[in-house]
């Protein structure tokens, strides 16, 4: 299979995208997690935008115990501040939460903080999310002088419902022990969902070609951790003689994982999804995410689970014990690795992905 | 003849061994800033030690640090290849730690010597060969003195610090205060080992544990790592040099898959 010209290394720049949709007056809302529903961002006629921490170094604005990633995330949105029409933040891990803050008072564009219930397990997180979306609309509505109606939103949760299906189909390729896509280049489809306009993504993935040649090769690995955008971790992986068959990151199969479902009212359908769908760390309750990844371990066949875990991740720092010791108990064996910066870091990550894959693989 | 070839952070090992895996010769050399010359120039050694030329290699594997950078058929990670060495020569050790000059590992293997889980430490330079040629060189003597004058202290030091450039100063600061150098470097070797016990218990002690890497040469860093675990270690006869054997063994089973 090969990647689309205009994706392959987007992951790198994606910034790009957005002097392009500059440059053609498509209005941008960029926003920091999964949790921010873009059916309502397409509904109001703004293309979503999902902001990373590429091209970024941590802020000097957040104390030195804020995770790298936030603070980059920061960073990048003052930085790229100019491309956007607004931010919405979503309130999953604290330092997200706090960057709110931080942004209310150094920006000047319209600012939303959705605050997703932590327990997703109970009708009141239900209604209370739904009425959170609602909330988003009218900030939507008022900020960006549109409309969002039934049949905006019927439209845009098609839309999104179409780039899911897809990424989920081309996901699933790699069902069993199959690898018809690499994990690196599976990686970028996904990201390109976050930043590409959804019909013209829909149209490339539909064109793409899967012959029936391996892909890749390797002991098949799960992926698990915190928000990767830096692709050279899965690099890694595949250079190590793994192979990402399967992932439960918000930049991997959370984001399409589930769709929202044919409903009079759109808003209930809308929060249901977003409830359901796979867990973050940040959220409750943990026995989902560890059911979650073991329905992954056990679909796409996974030899061994690595969690990147990046410095001063607290959720994933905490969860990573839990999960280490619920696949121990089925045999799978699992590596933890921690970092600061990706790219400097990379050397030593690779040792232990090495060490790790060697040994799963029956290197000795 | 076969060829494992260990590209360490501070040292470069090269050891040939025969297709039973029996040791020939071996040479040991700084690695410097150029790991291509310096593999170079240890396996020269050892070809040389053993009278052979590098005609007679017929397959060999990088391992460490520099594995990528320098001339050979293929590559195996330190952990595999330190475990393998390991089973080979002591082959009822289930835990291994190996100290080396940039980072400790310790891992925990089967009885097939196949790796379980492992653990390292390699982002600072407490807790390794690094924070002990650091000292060295602050109280101005051989590393090899360092070993030697732990075993004659009386009275150790409690060193706080756990980081190299702070404890430089502590080190300092006892010395001016008249503290006998022996006690100042006994408190140094138990610091390093006490961290490195830290780091090992996370992934838990089996019965029979392995020490290697050029830091268990150190008679005073032994004993001081058998004080914190309360059992002595297995050491093989020249510890620097296992993860080279371990690659060279993996040289011959590429070579037979070939
Ligand atoms: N006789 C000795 N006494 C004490 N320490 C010693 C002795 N000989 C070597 N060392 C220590 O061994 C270290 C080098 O060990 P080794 O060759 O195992 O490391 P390396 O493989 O180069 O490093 P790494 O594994 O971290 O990449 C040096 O830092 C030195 O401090
Ligand atoms: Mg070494």
């Amino acid at each position: 299979m090969k990647i689309p010209n205009s994706i392959s290394d987007l992951w790198k720049a994606p910034a790009i995208l957005l002097s392009q949709y500059k440059r053609s007056d498509l209005p941008v809302l960029g926003y920091t997690c999964n949790n921010i529903p873009e059916e309502l961002i397409i509904a109001a006629g703004l293309q979503p935008f999902r902001i990373s921490n590429v091209g970024a170094n941590q802020s000097a604005l957040t104390p030195s115990f804020t995770c790298p990633f936030a603070s980059a995330t920061l960073e990048n949105m003052l930085k790229l501040e100019e491309f956007f029409s607004g931010f919405a933040i979503a309130h999953t891990c604290d330092p997200m939460w706090r960057l709110y803050d931080i942004l209310k008072k150094k920006i000047s564009k319209p600012l939303f903080l959705l605050r997703p219930p932590h327990n997703t397990d109970n009708e009141l997180s239900l209604s209370f999310l739904r009425l959170e979306f609602n909330r988003f609309k009218e900030f939507l509505d008022k900020n960006f002088e549109a409309r969002i109606d039934d049949d905006s939103l019927s439209k845009s949760i098609k839309l999104c419902n179409e780039t899911r299906d897809l990424l989920k189909g081309i996901y699933l390729l790699n069902e069993g022990v199959n690898c018809k896509i690499s994990g690196f280049d599976r990686f970028q489809l996904v990201l390109a969902g976050m930043w590409m306009r959804k019909a013209e993504l829909n149209s490339l993935l539909k064109a793409l070609v899967v012959n029936n040649e391996k892909a890749c090769d390797g002991v098949r690995v799960h992926v698990n951790g915190t928000v990767i955008y830096d692709l050279n971790l899965i690099k890694a992986i595949g250079e190590s003689g793994g192979f990402v068959a399967s992932d439960d990151l918000c930049t991997g199969s959370r984001y399409f994982w589930n769709n929202v479902e044919d409903s009079q009212d759109h808003f209930s359908a809308l929060a249901h999804r977003y409830l359901k769908k796979p867990l973050c760390p940040a959220q409750d309750p943990l026995h989902r995410r560890l059911g979650f990844i073991d329905d992954m371990v056990e679909k796409f066949q996974i030899q061994g689970v690595v969690t990147f875990a990046e410095k001063f991740c607290d959720p994933i720092f905490f969860d990573s014990v839990h999960i280490r010791n619920n696949l121990a108990k089925k045999g799978i064996p699992s590596l933890f690795v921690d970092y600061e910066n990706p790219t400097q870091e990379i050397g030593r990550i690779r040792t232990r992905l090495e060490a790790f894959i060697e040994s799963v693989g029956g290197g000795s | 003849m076969y060829v494992g070839i260990d590209a360490g952070a501070s040292a470069t090992k090269a050891i040939i061994i025969n297709e039973r895996g029996m040791h020939i010769s071996h040479a040991i050399v700084p690695s410097g800033i150029n790991f291509k010359f310096s593999s170079q120039k240890a396996l020269r050694k050892a070809l040389k030690d053993a009278h052979l030329n590098s005609g007679n290699i017929l397959h060999s594997v990088a391992t460490g640090y520099g594995r990528a950078l320098i001339d050979a058929e293929s590559t195996s990670s330190e952990i595999t290849c330190i475990s393998r060495g390991v089973h080979k020569l002591l082959p009822s050790a289930r835990t291994i730690i190996d100290v080396g000059g940039q980072d400790s590992k310790a891992i925990r293997i089967n009885e097939g010597g196949r790796v379980l889980n492992f653990i390292m430490n390699d982002k600072c330079a407490a807790g390794t060969g690094k924070f002990l040629e650091v000292m060295a060189s602050t109280l101005r003597m051989p590393i090899e003195e360092l070993g030697k004058l732990h075993l004659k202290a009386s009275n150790p030091v409690k060193i706080s610090s756990t980081c190299t450039v702070f404890a430089e100063s502590e080190v300092i600061s006892h010395i001016s205060q008249g503290i006998k150098i022996e006690d100042v470097i006994a408190g140094l070797q138990d610091a390093i080992a006490e961290r490195i016990y830290n780091m090992c218990s996370r992934i838990g002690f089996a019965k029979d544990f392995a020490f290697t890497g050029g830091v268990a040469k150190s008679q005073g860093f032994v004993e001081a790592l058998s004080k914190k675990v309360g059992a002595i270690p297995l050491i093989p006869e020249e510890p620097q040099i296992i993860c080279a054997l371990g690659a060279a063994l993996a040289a011959i089973k590429k070579h037979k898959e070939k």
